[in-house]
């Protein structure tokens, strides 16, 4: 993807116990670490505040949160530890208990209490971030400890993944405290009613999200393995930060971290050898080889997210599975991947997954059984005649005798989709679907108009894990009608500004050998599970081998490629950096590698 | 005289102001739609990121066209250009008054240098007209002319920062030297302005070249050289009459070429990364910020044509008859 696309990652690590180091202990290096914003372009005037909607702050560096990551792909709950040394969730799945890390303190000295846990997660409230996680409260139990609650009759088992999830920050109650009404937690629980009450309670949430998103602390106040030093307008300079929880795990004591202008920018800087890591980047071959003549090591691990070609079963044909197989026949994926993401991408499965993560949901049979839809233009024809389209001098007719053509909108800035279309206009075009490929809008204004249903056929990025509901909800979720309310889950129409319904399945299927499924309600119970729970899980399992025993069988959409996160690190500098191996930790950003004891200075 | 000007410069700048504000209003998408897709490619679920969107962005005025534009004028009167969307809180006035004089160091060193080098090498070309020298340097000049700013920025980044790292890779000063009077921050802010000024200065010093010449050229053949040099004047004395007249139409291209310039820093502070008024427009571009796109435009619009009314006014002083 030419724009940063979501990189994703299988997890290490049980939930309670902290973060295995490379190395500990050992001297801390003058030399400077260089590496570029994860997550985080630098932006000029504005805040190191976290919660500032453009901020000039670091995840795992500066800005901290309770957990990491959680880029299990069956399991979104196991996370890496941060401010949080443990945590524990209570059998009926609602309350989650959380210990803050024994010595954990702010760069200017101060303990890192729960009262900090509590009213940022007030924040969160007020940014609206927590709502999307069904968290209901937050209490201290005592200046270590802190104790969620999910909203009363409500319930998703994504709730823990709270801890991780990106923006969920600990800010200090010192600074960011005096800006919350000492009703807050009343104000959070009425803006939950109805009713004009709620109403009210809302805007003046609203009003302190304003306030909070404005507040420009002088300096970092920082309770990560570093703090910002020095910032300008393109680079940040931070250094060690002393009383971090893990201080002697870190053996990095400054870290510049330059800006991110663009993906071409990050290529010249690998060319130049000056990053000493580097976030995943899309690139061509040819700039992906430079990179690695320039003495940058890759670091490939699997990235939950693939590309896929989606259809508006509202529209003829596509509302037919002989039609959309017959496409799965024709389209050849192999090369398709090749063309549109040759460095960082695999061929996909048909499955709503990406393929590295089959094996956490279905048997060796069941993956054996699915379909593989090897490139057959025989098959494909036989299936388009069965569906009553007629070939005629080489060009497909629709069963109302129109001819049948297809116009495929790439979304501006999205290089791969671009690349990859040229070859589907070709490959179609050449099976007698002539097939136009149109330059769409940015991808902000084509989402829109997809959901509006204005694309029959269109790009779109699916299996976005971590977590079995994540991920086949970008098929089976509310992009084709099924919103969660409440305990049970509701179907909207498209254009019903509930959902964004583009794809219009029917509501069952039947799959030979499985039987007749709802994929949507499936989906849905996928939300439900214990995840801490071996039944849990193998429930999961089981519900997730259906829709996709769903997916493959009726093609909602035309998986293409699976991304692949490629990161870059440079050994000139400096050496232990985690691997391949080191699955989960190597996904995260380089701050939570140091302050696992990763990352020293040659020499 | 200066009155009607300075009329006309307001006029001016109310109709830019205003054609700014629609143009910009009727750009496609909202940046709500682009918070809310950003977050979704950092990692958010789409249900999380519409709540968050919606608790950043609720406040978004919807009232009708005409009222918002009256808004904006009237607080333009106020010299107020409102709060960022995508800096909240932050006034505009601020992130562009902070963006703007670097794009000024730029710029204004890019048409210093390009004139004086640009200017020398065309009077040259029309003195040694007729030799090979003259044909160089004037092909030389119309090479360089016919190069987009785009093509000549991206290959000096490509050559002097990645190639031979012998520059900074982009941004305006490095972080590590203390922001102050000292010679490492003074020595880096002047290391990171090198590549962009040659941009500026190759961008247009072709144009001064081949202006430069024809102007000479062209007061070559007046009576008063003739006359002045069978008047036995020294060469020195007539390269002067020469240089004084054949300045005076590109003192009116400078003040124009003061336009193109900050036009030309979109592209040329887009490739070095350099945080001045051009990076800051294409990121409100990015982040659909109207208010900051906005502003910038404004800054612009207003120091061409203040640069314009000052060109106005000192012509009269550079060339006398024109107070006749």
């Amino acid at each position: 993807m030419a724009l940063a696309v979501v990189t994703s990652a299988s997890v290490i690590a049980a939930c309670s116990s902290g973060g295995s180091g490379g190395s500990a202990g050992g001297n801390t290096s003058n030399v400077t670490f260089t590496t570029i914003g994860y997550t985080t372009v630098i932006t000029p005037g504005a805040p190191m505040n976290p919660f500032n909607d453009t901020n000039n702050v670091f995840p795992t560096f500066d800005a901290m949160q309770l957990a990491w990551g959680s880029n299990n792909a069956a399991n979104p709950n196991q996370e890496l530890p941060g401010l949080a040394s443990s945590w524990s969730l209570n059998a009926a799945g609602n309350q989650l208990t959380v210990h803050l890390q024994p010595g954990a303190k702010w760069s200017d000295g101060k303990p890192v209490t729960a009262t900090d846990v509590v009213d940022s997660a007030a924040i969160w409230f007020a940014q609206g971030t927590a709502a999307g996680f069904n968290l209901g409260s937050a209490t201290a139990d005592n200046t270590s400890t802190v104790t969620f609650t999910e909203v009363p009759g409500d319930h998703n088992n994504l709730f823990e993944s709270i801890l991780g999830s990106i923006g969920m920050y600990i800010v200090p109650s010192f600074e960011y405290g005096s800006m919350l009404p000492a009703n807050i937690w009343t104000t959070i629980k009425a803006s939950e009613g109805t009713g004009a009450a709620a109403t009210a309670a809302t805007t003046t949430l609203t009003n302190l999200a304003k306030t909070i998103d404005a507040y420009a602390p002088k300096t970092d106040i920082s309770a990560g393995p570093f703090y910002i030093k020095r910032l300008n307008n393109s680079q940040a300079l931070l250094v060690k930060n002393p009383d971090f929880y893990a201080a002697s795990n870190v053996h990095v004591g400054q870290v510049l971290m330059e800006h991110q202008g663009s993906n071409q920018a990050i290529v010249s800087y690998l060319d130049a050898g000056t990053l000493d890591a580097a976030p995943y980047t899309a690139m061509s071959t040819n700039e992906y080889q430079q990179a690695i003549a320039a003495g940058n090591t890759p670091v490939k691990t699997p990235s939950l997210v693939a590309s896929a070609i989606t259809f508006d079963e509202n529209v003829a044909p596509y509302n037919s599975i002989d039609v959309r197989q017959a496409l799965a026949y024709v389209l050849n994926r192999d090369a398709i991947q090749k063309i549109g993401e040759p460095t960082s991408g695999t061929p996909s499965q048909i499955a709503g997954a990406v393929a590295g993560t089959l094996t956490d949901y279905l048997t060796p049979s069941q993956e054996s059984a699915l379909n593989p839809y090897s490139p057959d233009t025989a098959k494909a024809t036989q299936l388009l005649k069965s569906a009553g389209l007629k070939l005629k001098a080489g060009k497909w007719y629709l069963a109302n005798g129109k001819p049948w053509t297809i116009t495929l909108p790439v979304p501006n800035g999205f290089s791969d989709f671009q690349a990859a279309s040229s070859a589907i206009e070709s490959e179609l075009t050449s099976f007698g679907i002539p097939t136009t490929v149109t330059g769409g809008p940015a991808w902000t204004e084509y989402q829109p108009d997809l959901f509006a249903g204005k694309y029959p056929v269109g790009w779109w990025l699916i299996a976005l894990g971590p977590g079995a509901y994540p991920t086949f909800s970008r098929i089976y979720g509310p992009y084709d009608g099924y919103v969660p309310t409440g305990n049970t889950v509701k179907r909207y129409p498209t254009g019903n500004a509930a959902a964004q319904n583009f794809l219009n399945t029917p509501n069952t299927v039947t799959v030979p050998g499985v039987g007749t499924v709802n994929p949507g309600q499936l989906t849905y119970q996928l939300s439900q599970l214990n995840l801490n729970t071996a039944s849990g899980l193998a429930q999961q399992k089981a519900i997730a081998a259906k829709v996709i025993a769903a997916v493959n069988y009726e093609v909602p959409v035309i998986q293409l490629w699976d991304y692949t996160d490629v990161q870059f690190v440079n050994t000139k500098r400096f050496t232990d950096f985690p691997t391949s191996s080191n699955a989960g930790l190597v996904d995260q950003d380089p701050g939570v590698w140091m302050a696992d004891g990763y990352v020293q200075a040659k020499g | 005289m200066i009155i009607t000007k300075l009329v006309t410069g307001l006029v001016m700048i109310w109709v830019v102001a205003s054609a700014t504000f629609f143009l910009v209003l009727a750009m496609p998408g909202n940046p709500a739609a682009a918070k809310e897709a950003d977050l979704i490619n950092k990692g958010m679920s789409p249900q999380n990121a519409a709540k968050a969107v919606a608790a950043i962005y609720g406040f978004i005025p919807k009232k009708p066209l005409i009222d918002q534009y009256g808004n904006y004028v009237w607080q333009l009167l106020h010299f107020n250009l409102g709060q960022s969307i995508a800096e909240q809180g932050t006034p505009v006035s601020s992130i562009v008054a902070s963006a703007f004089p670097w794009t000024v160091i730029l710029a204004l060193s890019g048409i210093l240098i390009s004139f004086l080098i640009g200017a020398s090498v065309g009077i040259l070309a029309a003195v040694k007209r007729n030799t090979r020298t003259g044909d160089t340097l004037t092909l030389g000049g119309a090479f360089i002319n016919g190069i987009p700013t785009f093509v000549i920025a991206i290959l000096l980044f490509y050559l002097f920062t990645t190639i031979w790292a012998i520059f900074p890779q982009g941004g305006n000063v490095s972080i590590v030297y203390t922001p102050g009077w000292n010679a490492g921050y003074i020595g880096s802010v002047i290391s990171h302005a090198v590549l962009p000024v040659i941009a500026y200065v190759l961008a247009i010093v072709g144009g001064w070249v081949l202006t430069a010449k024809a102007s000479v050229v062209s007061v070559l053949g007046d009576d008063f050289i003739l006359a002045a040099e069978l008047r036995g004047l020294k060469p020195t004395t007539v390269l002067r009459y020469i240089t004084r007249n054949a300045m005076l139409p590109l003192f009116t291209i400078l003040a124009l070429a003061l336009a193109f310039l900050f036009g030309g820093s979109v592209f040329i502070e887009d490739v070095f990364n350099y945080p001045g008024l051009g990076q800051l427009m294409i990121n409100s571009i990015n982040t659909k910020d109207y208010p900051v796109l906005d502003g910038a435009f404004l800054l612009i619009t207003v120091a061409v044509i203040v640069a314009n009314i000052l060109a106005d006014l000192a012509y009269p002083l550079i060339d006398p008859r024109i107070r006749r």
